[in-house]
């Protein structure tokens, strides 16, 4: 996932793009001393969680940088993964992209509910 | 890299410009009768299998699917805010694409906008350069236009009927239906008629349990009529039937060709039989007229590489360009006699122009679905179409004419319902566990052909090759925000009526152009003063000059427009061609 966003970021022609991150990453840094006295990454993992739950469940306060910035790490992180390997074998279990005879439907199998 | 030398010397039956539906339906049906064609496409021959590459994982892409970063394409806030021509404000990006060339796999054939500017009225304009246009990326829903709509000013006075019936067009839908593959459920609807289907595709169960949902409120969801050959075509060796790969839906083409193309379903069959040149990079930038006679007497083209010009000469000019590049030919092609354009004596070039307006829809889930297993959803052309059902018998009270639904459910490579709330491990287990779940549907609406929307010639902007631009006049009216409105409100009460849990109602309506269904720049009737072509879409001023694509449509219905401008072509072409038999052309 790391090395997705770090392609993205290194070829990316959007300044306010990488603007964003680097203020992003310094202000959670501020917001991490702020609560548990600790940089970000220093910080014990609950302390991580319990930061990044305020950020999450204040996403629509995006005049503050550092909500914008985990929108968007958020956006990347969420591409990245369901598009990786993992994401989409592993995780989603997913079964298309393959030469099908024929798609099974719902009449096949009998209503799903009704 | 220089084109093949064509032979540009010898007078040609017929002169195509325009190689999409409308010009390969074209080639096909004169190249059948045994006519000598020339076809000129602006773009190039793309080695299309290499572009579309329809089944390798994101993960084997160097950029995961997406655009490289040196290009950008439009997004829905970017055309709010911004006015065409869109090249300023986005200087850092190499290529700038409309919000449709959002993907490595459009890149070379979605339009460069710096290239190809226009100035005027916000307008999402996607267009596709290359052999085939746009039916290289299309969506595929292929549906036919009923009385309900070629008659609709005698159903509810407003605007013009067409000069056709559908009893006139049936037999030609029937053609195109069996010579191209179409997919579908026969549900003898008057409003909708049926195709002459192939093997249909499948409903997904949340998909059936809405179909069951709406029943009682008399309305009518079917299988995704597909322009795609589920049961292969005997006579063409150049497409495969339909395997369900579902790739369709997630990039935009289908390089199997399963799913219908112009050059793949009509213009190699056509070169086969050895009546057909194709000419690519070709440009055309004006019809040259016979001063003596007031007739075309060919093309003027630019290659689009070297930069050279050329003339072509032929007995009859077909213009195919798409709506928009059509009527800006037209008007391109001024002379002492037609100084507003050829074709152009009723001033309506450009006029009436009409589409479809997006937007409002809904999403939900189907609450029996959540948590089970992981599905296949996707391995087909499409979900379904819930179809029209308004102003049919009833008037409604706030707005006249129609709309439909498009939409479809289930898992997907791409999981939807990633703008679920948290992060980690929580997040993760909330987007697997809904995603079979999930089903969503957007309307397309009628948009009323007005006068007073209109494109004409941009006086300064010019495109890459020096031709004059066009500038838009053209905005949604009242009807259509008044549809809108009411598509929201029935899209929340059909799911609610399902018993689905909604997750999201839009009333957004989208930027004029989304639905890129643009219609009606040079219609058909029988008057002279209000029309631009006959029934045969024959230019009413100049007899041998036709015009066979979207542009030639009275109003735009709510049905997707390309399996009508086909069958419409295929009448004109055959009209054509015994015209010129018989010399009246
Ligand atoms: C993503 C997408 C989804 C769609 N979904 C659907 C759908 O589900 N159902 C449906 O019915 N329709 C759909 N459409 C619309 C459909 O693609 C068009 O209706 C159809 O392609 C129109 O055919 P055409 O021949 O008029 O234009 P095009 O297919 O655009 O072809 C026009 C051709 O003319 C060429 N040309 C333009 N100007 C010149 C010039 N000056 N000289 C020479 N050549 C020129 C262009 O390069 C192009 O190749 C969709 C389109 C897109 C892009
Ligand atoms: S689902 Fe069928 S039509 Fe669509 S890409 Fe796959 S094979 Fe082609």
């Amino acid at each position: 996932m790391a090395d997705y966003i770090d392609q993205v970021l290194r070829e990316s022609f959007d300044d306010n793009q990488k603007t964003l991150w680097r203020d992003g990453l310094r202000l959670i840094d501020v917001m991490s001393q702020h609560y548990h006295g600790k940089t970000f990454v220093n910080a014990t993992p609950e302390d991580r969680i319990a930061l990044l739950t305020v950020l999450s469940d204040h996403v629509q306060m995006t005049d503050l940088p550092e909500v914008r910035f985990f929108v968007e790490l958020k956006r990347m992180t969420v591409t990245g993964y369901y598009t990786s390997k993992i994401g989409i074998h592993d995780e989603l279990e997913y079964k298309g992209n393959r030469i099908l005879k024929e798609y099974v439907g719902c009449d096949d199998q009998g209503p799903a509910s009704s | 890299m220089a084109e093949p030398e064509v032979n540009l010397t010898r007078k040609y039956d017929a002169v195509i410009i325009g190689s999409g539906a409308a010009g390969g339906m074209a080639a096909h049906v004169l190249t059948s009768h045994g006519l000598q064609v020339l076809l000129l496409e602006a773009g190039k021959k793309l080695p299309i299998e290499q572009e579309l590459r329809s089944m390798e994982w994101p993960y084997d892409n160097a950029h995961r699917g997406f655009l490289p970063p040196d290009s950008h394409s439009m997004s829905f806030n970017e055309y709010t805010i911004r006015n065409p021509p869109y090249g300023p404000g986005f200087e850092k990006s190499k290529h700038l694409h409309s919000y449709i060339g959002s993907s490595d796999y459009l890149k070379n054939i979605v339009v460069d906008e710096r290239e190809n500017p226009f100035t005027g009225t916000n307008y999402a304009w996607v267009r596709a350069r290359c052999l085939g246009g746009k039916t290289n990326i299309w969506g595929r829903l292929a549906l036919r236009l009923s009385d309900y709509d070629f008659k609709a000013k005698t159903r509810d006075g407003y605007g013009e009927d067409w000069p056709i019936s559908y009893g006139e067009i049936a037999p030609y839908y029937d053609k195109v239906d069996l010579y191209l593959g179409i997919t579908g459920v026969k549900e003898n609807l008057p409003y909708l008629p049926d195709s002459i289907f192939q093997r249909p595709t499948k409903l997904n169960c949340a998909e059936v349990t809405l179909k069951q949902g709406i029943q009682k409120m008399g309305r009518v969801l079917t299988q995704y009529r597909a322009g795609v050959t589920s049961d292969g075509l005997k006579h063409n060796k150049y497409r495969s039937r339909c395997y369900g790969r579902g790739a369709c839906e997630r990039k935009g083409g289908c390089d199997i060709h399963a799913a219908f193309d112009s050059p793949t379903g009509l213009i190699y069959p056509a070169m086969d039989t050895g009546n057909l040149t194709l000419r690519t990079n070709s440009v055309a930038r004006e019809i040259t007229v016979d001063p003596q006679t007031g007739k075309a007497s060919g093309v003027h083209f630019v290659d689009s590489q070297t930069m050279k010009d050329y003339n072509v000469r032929a007995r009859v000019v077909i213009v195919a360009a798409s709506t928009l590049e059509s009527a800006r030919l037209l008007l391109l092609s001024k002379s002492r006699l037609y100084p507003n354009g050829v074709a152009n004596s009723s001033g309506h070039v450009g006029h009436n122009f009409c589409e479809h307006v997006m937007g409002p829809g809904v999403a939900g889930r189907a609450k029996d679905l959540v948590g089970k297993p992981p599905t296949l959803d996707d391995g087909r052309p499409g979900g379904f179409y819930l179809t029209r059902f308004r102003n049919l018998a009833e008037k409604h009270a706030k707005f006249i004419r129609g709309y439909g639904f498009e939409g479809g459910s289930g898992s997907a490579m791409f999981p939807r319902g990633t703008d679920t709330h948290g992060f980690g491990a929580s997040f993760k287990e909330e987007v697997r566990k809904n995603q079979g779940a999930f089903i969503g549907m957007g309307a397309f609406g009628e948009v009323l052909s007005r006068y007073e929307n209109y494109v004409e010639l941009d006086p300064v902007v010019k495109d890459k090759w020096g031709i004059p631009s066009l500038s838009f006049h053209y905005k949604f009216g009242d009807n259509e925000h008044r549809m809108a409105e009411d598509m929201k409100e029935t899209a929340q009460e059909m799911f609610e009526a399902a018993g689905f849990e909604i997750v999201h109602v839009s009333s957004r309506v989208l930027t004029e152009g989304w639905s890129i269904h643009e219609l009606g720049t040079a219609r058909m009737g029988n008057d002279p003063k209000t029309s631009v072509l006959n029934q045969f879409e024959q230019s009413h001023d100049v007899k041998n000059l036709f015009v066979v694509d979207g542009s030639a449509f009275v109003n735009a219905s709510c049905q997707n427009p390309t399996w009508t401008i086909m069958a419409l072509c295929w009448r004109s072409c055959d009209y054509l061609a015994e015209e010129l038999r018989k010399g009246n052309l």
